[in-house]
């Protein structure tokens, strides 16, 4: 199979193939060029095989391919499904031997199974991952993947096939270790301190699912740009350290950290540009220091939120479980004075803490550079759109406004005073709105209404029958109406076309 | 290319010639393997690792020759990389683009990652290889065979080995 290895090795090169050949050509006259492209490996076939093949659609073509191609295609199959490409032909024997991406995924496979024999599934599995590492031969793996519930019984296993990938210079490395009902206490530590910088370095995007991290944590990791962790034990003093010694690090998400209660994202020049921080029960308090960054998301419960430094800072995404709008959360947001697009989710908008009456008259500090407002709004107390009208008048340059509801006013003919009047000021930049979780009852009749005549340059409005919302995992519709009521809503919504300018169009969905 | 290869050393005026005129995006003439001339924008051709080496080194002056790709086959592969050197197309515009043009027959697709491997274009190799990929994706072995027209060359007592091989393949 040397022919293989050796198309392997050549394919490697080819990034820097056209380059070389160009170097060394650079004084041959074209001829000689064109001749030694006609020569080279990457030209599978002769064209005179190919002219008297011309359009047969009985032919076997992708037989034809040469190794290279087959084991790109090859290399975009799951790992099972690989194996099964071997009993096609003896012309696709081997082809999985070489592959570049090996993905082991039987996440499927163990939902279905229950007690013991969830055990022999999982000694199926590793025994599997081991028996195709074994027969391996390609010498480069760009991504590896493993996604099955296994957990610390399985160690020494998990840490074989992390040092193949490691010896193959993977780029790509994912660990997806979770099952539906593992504990924290279960879990994979992660060998962190096996490696050297050096054997690490090939490293740039790492994905940990289920495992224990310890110091160092990944000190030796030092060309991450992508780190994501996902239930995951992980100390404040290890993830304040992935910034420190991650000198490219761009995305991090972490999702359901155990033990980190106040994160710190603090550095001189982090390159830092995507920052997520997801339903993680303990966390207090996050510091972001973070000159590149981005783009932040944060999911869960209220937390302490210190924003310093954050020049470039465009989009905010918060996700908070309980009371959203409080003063101090607002004036934190505020503060990042280049804020164009703002995604809230919140249990109650204008967040009930003190008297209706101070709410009333409360101020929020401007937005002065918004331009996009989702708000994600599910409640159970409604008390109408408290606070709404000055929230509008923070954001002078909004141009488009989202509100995805989720709840029913006990009272359907409940109306809210601050949206039953005409708006004492205009926005006169807003141009798209979408409402989603509209009932068609005569309070959002009205919310839909008062931004119509608020919005003097709208162009579009959108209403839509379901609830959609906005989750720290994109959006997300979700249909629970009966088809019927739907219906209903649609033709309640239909009566707000006699108020749209006749420039506006006016979308029921 | 014996004159490219003299700028670096005729130093400031010329090499700033050189570039005032890089930055026109000349057009370059390419020559299918059936004897068709092909004139495109530089910008669109250099998508193409090959074709870019060529350009670096100067070599693109006269016809390029490209006799591993037929005139049908490069005139789909320069409208791949004219629509992907426009700015307006936006991402999903683009998805749209991709997914029809990809949608041809098998011969065609085989002319396509021939021409994309040999030409050197990563984006439309990587799109046609996936194209492939998904028609395996799913399917039992029978089934591509038929698909693909792949000739069983296995004696019985073959298949029933890597069949065994296999059977660790996580299977039922």
């Amino acid at each position: 199979m040397s022919a293989v290895e050796d198309m392997k090795n050549n394919k490697k090169r080819s990034g820097n193939f056209a380059r070389d050949r160009g170097c060394t050509l650079n004084m041959l006259s074209l001829t000689k060029l064109s001749l030694n492209l006609m020569q080279n490996k990457r030209v599978g076939i002769s064209r005179k095989k190919r002219k008297c093949q011309c359009q047969d659609p009985s032919k076997d073509w992708i037989s034809d391919l040469p190794d290279e191609i087959l084991i790109d295609i090859v290399s975009l199959l799951p790992m099972k499904e690989a194996l099964n490409i071997s009993i096609l032909s003896k012309r696709w024997r081997h082809i999985w031997r070489s592959t570049v991406i090996l993905k082991f995924d039987g996440s499927n496979k163990l939902l279905s199974s229950i007690g013991n024999k969830k055990s022999l599934q999982r000694l199926a599995f590793v025994t599997w991952v081991d028996r195709v590492l074994e027969s391996h031969y390609g010498s480069v793996v760009t991504e590896f993947s493993v996604c099955y519930a296994l957990n610390k019984r399985a160690a020494c296993h998990i840490n074989q096939w992390i040092s193949f990938a490691v010896g193959k210079k993977v780029q790509r490395l994912e660990l997806k270790l979770e099952d539906s009902d593992s504990s924290f206490s279960g879990l994979y530590t992660f060998p962190s301190s096996k490696f050297r910088a050096e054997e690490a370095s090939s490293i740039k995007h790492l994905a940990l699912n289920a495992c224990r991290v310890y110091s160092p944590g990944f000190d030796s990791f030092r060309s991450l740009i992508t780190l994501s962790l996902k239930h995951v034990v992980l100390t404040d003093i290890v993830f304040y350290n992935i910034f420190l010694n991650c000198p490219h690090l761009e995305h991090v998400s972490v999702v359901e950290a155990k033990k980190l209660v106040n994160a710190r994202v603090v550095g001189p020049n982090l390159p830092l540009k995507h920052l997520k921080l997801s339903t993680c029960c303990q966390l207090e308090s996050i510091e972001i220091c973070a000159m590149n960054l981005v783009i932040f998301l944060y999911g869960g419960k209220p937390i302490n939120l210190f924003l310093r430094n954050v020049p470039m800072l465009r989009e905010i995404q918060f996700f908070a479980t309980d009371v959203m709008i409080n003063d101090t959360i607002a004036s934190t947001l505020s503060q990042v004075v280049l804020l164009e697009t703002l995604a809230l989710f919140c249990q109650n908008v204008w967040n009930i803490t003190g008297g209706y009456l101070e709410i009333k008259s409360r101020v929020f500090p401007t937005f002065s550079k918004l331009k996009v407002l989702v708000l994600t709004v599910k409640t159970s107390f409604w008390s109408g759109y408290i606070g709404f009208p000055s929230l509008l008048r923070a954001c002078p340059l909004l141009q488009r406004l989202g509100m995805h509801f989720d709840f029913r006013p006990l009272d359907p003919e409940f109306r809210s005073d601050e949206t039953r009047t005409s708006p004492e000021s205009r926005c006169q930049f807003l141009k798209e709105v979408e409402l989603s979780g509209f009932l068609g009852q005569t309070y959002d009749i009205e919310l839909a209404v008062y931004l119509i005549k608020a919005a003097v340059v709208l162009e579009k409005m959108t209403i839509r029958s379901y609830y959609r919302f906005f989750s720290t995992r994109g959006w997300r519709d979700c249909e629970i109406l009966e088809p019927e009521e739907m219906e209903m809503i649609r033709e309640r919504a239909a009566q707000l076309h006699k108020e749209m300018p006749p420039t506006a169009k006016l979308v029921i969905l | 290319a014996i004159q490219s290869s003299r700028f670096s050393c005729v130093g400031f005026p010329l090499a700033y010639i050189f570039l005032a005129c890089k930055k026109k995006s000349m057009a370059l003439k390419l020559k299918s393997s059936d004897n068709k001339i092909f004139e495109v924008e530089e910008l669109v051709a250099v998508q193409s690792e090959t074709i870019k080496s060529l350009v670096e080194d100067g070599c693109a002056n006269n016809v390029i020759p490209l006799p591993n790709v037929d005139s049908k086959t490069l005139e789909l592969v320069l409208d791949w990389c004219k629509n992907h050197v426009d700015v307006k197309l936006d991402e999903e515009k683009l998805k749209e683009y991709e997914d029809k043009f990809i949608e041809v027959d098998l011969a065609v697709l085989y002319d396509l990652l021939m021409a994309a491997n040999y030409l050197n274009i990563k984006d439309l190799l990587n799109r046609a290889s996936q194209k492939v990929a998904d028609m395996l994706k799913g399917k039992k072995p029978e089934q591509i065979r038929e698909t693909f027209n792949i000739v069983n060359d296995f004696s019985p007592e073959e298949e029933e080995e890597i069949r065994k091989e296999n059977l660790w393949a996580f299977e039922e």
